[in-house]
């Protein structure tokens, strides 16, 4: 997978983990139709693709310990019920839901603290984006909503 | 036919009660009318323009696009049920019917999907079928919800599972769900109420009979065992079970072969057992009126539902629930409860559980077909609750009010503390001090 680097501007990085839920070169549409969920690192100066993973058996519960396990600390995926989503906020792990787009534009716009671009039509910011996801910064950590 | 040239097209699509949208070669969205709009839960004008999937969150558009498959494969598709998800986070379920759109030399210049909401139809027939899922047991408990976050494990695996709870707590609805979330939801849910059948008849209910076992049996006879092969054998009231029976009953479960009532000769069985009872098993297997092996047997996987007093937060989510289960299936208009009866229905201590919960709003609809159901549509028994004289009208001194309230919540609840302050909404301290002060003068 290439690197993708951000912008000058963007904030210091820490080595956060974010998890992108995907189809093909974009976000999925529905969180639990996701057909792979590819998982990146924010470094100082580059975005590291660590590599992906299919749909486990048994959908999104054992998903989202997966995904804690693996210290994912913000889940970005297109449409997703509350039940969809209670099982990543009962591990810790902060999901920002109604986003659409290319992977490499929801990368940039979360280098750029930018997510809130990306909502899908007639979506509303998530409380994660609503406490302004930063994924080069510390701030991650008070995200998980 | 063509439509004549002076009727505007797309005034006959914002007509329309069924959503309509075009793309183009590109999955933009062209054309998005007002009903589109309704279900989609998305304004006409923020979907023009975007990707299809970026507005329309169906279960298909992550790799099973129909649109898709009619534009590749130059063909129509009619009536296929899959469900989107709006952006307020609602599943709907939609039919939805697509094809291919061509200009006027032939050449395929998009698609055009049509869809509408099914979810009046989807309910009546999971009501009709008994299909239960995850989605329809509502809580807003955290012990509830800790045992509705097991019940996919549990479901998939072959253990028995033993529910337990109160009569009308939701047992069977647990017990469906569980059949529907196991790899057995192909096979059949058969359900056996133990208390319902007399002792002697049951061990033919559950295991069938041959001709000539006993003077009745007229011809051989599958029993619920044999009926269930390849699914689920629900065994309701299982406390209830004559002990003779429950050998047997331990023996299919260590052996999984059971012999019909006259017949020698052993049967496979392909069944997972679920069992429930609202009677104290434990006890019942200390006092030996139960057997304690298949007690553990029964129970290697245990389920305990709350009753649901113990869950008040619940009873406006199952109000409202019922509320447009009976305005579907009565065709009426309630559009909900009115402060003073959803107040009266939360402090209930309901004994008969969420049945009795849905057999109230069901006498309910009795008396009022629209707007919203009062005090005075519930039963008499819920209008004057023990306690409720002991109120005062408002007189006296602060004090004094406050003294009665508390002695009437405490007498409402068998003089629980516990149960009186969550009612109140005030600390175990508050009430202390309360009651120590006294009415006053």
């Amino acid at each position: 997978m290439p690197l993708i680097h951000h912008t000058p501007h963007t904030t210091p990085c820490c080595c956060t983990r974010v998890c992108l839920a995907c189809h093909g070169d974009r976000l999925a549409s529905l969180l639990e139709t996701a057909t792979a969920f590819r998982l990146f690192r924010f470094e100082a100066q580059a975005v590291v693709a660590e590599g992906s993973w299919d749909m486990p058996d048994g959908g999104l519960i054992p998903l989202a310990g997966f995904l804690a396990g693996a210290g994912v600390v913000l889940l970005v995926c297109g449409g997703a019920t509350c039940c969809c989503l209670k099982h990543f906020t009962r591990h810790g792990v902060a999901v920002a839901p109604w986003i659409v787009g290319e992977v490499s534009a929801v990368l940039s716009a979360l280098g750029q603290n930018r997510l809130d671009t990306l909502l899908a039509p007639g979506a509303r910011p998530s409380r994660a984006l609503a406490r302004r996801v930063r994924v080069g910064t510390n701030d991650l950590e008070s995200t998980q909503s | 036919m063509a439509l004549p040239g002076n009727i505007p097209c797309e005034a006959i699509m914002e007509s329309l009660a069924d959503g309509v949208f075009t793309v183009d070669t590109d999955w933009n969205i062209t054309f998005f009318n007002r009903a589109a709009g309704d279900v989609a839960g998305i304004a006409p004008a923020k979907a023009l323009g975007r990707k299809c999937w970026e507005v329309f969150h169906s279960s298909l558009c992550d790799g099973a696009c129909a649109l898709r498959a009619c534009i590749d494969g130059d063909k129509t598709l009619a009536n296929q049920a899959i469900f989107i998800v709006r952006p307020d986070g609602t599943k709907v379920p939609v039919s939805i019917s697509a094809a291919p759109l061509r200009d006027a030399s032939g050449r395929i210049v998009g698609g055009v999907e049509t869809f509408r909401d099914i979810s009046d139809l989807t309910r009546l027939r999971k009501e009709l079928e008994g299909v239960c899922t995850l989605d329809d047991i509502l809580t807003k408990n955290k012990a509830l919800a800790r045992t509705l976050a097991l019940l996919p494990k549990i479901a998939a695996s072959a253990s028995p599972v033993l529910l337990l709870g109160e009569s009308g707590s939701g047992k069977e609805l647990f017990a469906r769900a569980l059949h529907n979330l196991s790899p057995r939801r192909a096979g059949p849910f058969v359900a056996v109420n133990c208390g319902a059948i007399p002792g002697e008849l049951l061990e033919s209910e559950l295991f069938g009979h041959v001709r000539g076992a006993f003077t009745d049996a007229k011809a051989d006879r599958k029993g619920r065992f044999a009926l269930a092969k390849g699914g689920t054998l629900f065994l309701d009231e299982v406390g209830d079970m004559p002990l003779a029976l429950q050998v047997k009953l331990l023996r299919v479960l260590q052996e999984k072969s059971f012999e019909p009532v006259g017949s020698d000769k052993s049967q496979p069985t392909d069944v997972r057992i679920l069992a429930a009872t609202n009677r104290d098993l434990a006890a019942m297997a200390a006092t030996g009126e139960f057997r304690r092996d298949l007690f553990y047997r029964l129970g290697v996987a245990r389920l305990v539902l709350p009753p649901l007093r113990e869950r008040p937060e619940d009873i406006p989510l199952l109000a409202a629930a019922f509320i447009d289960r009976f305005n579907l299936v009565q065709a009426k208009a309630v559009t909900g409860l009115s402060e003073a009866a959803l107040k009266r229905l939360v402090r209930h201590d309901y004994p008969g559980n969420v049945r009795e919960l849905q057999n109230i709003l069901e006498y309910a609809f009795i008396l009022r077909s629209e707007g919203r159901i009062g005090l005075e549509d519930l039963p008499d028994y819920l209008r004057a609750q023990p306690g409720e004289a002991l109120l005062p009208a408002a007189s006296g001194t602060m004090q004094a009010v406050k003294h009665q309230a508390a002695v009437a919540t405490l007498a409402r609840h068998g003089g629980k503390p516990m149960a009186a302050c969550r009612e109140l909404g005030i600390t175990k301290d508050t009430l202390r001090r309360i009651l120590a002060l006294g009415p006053g003068d």
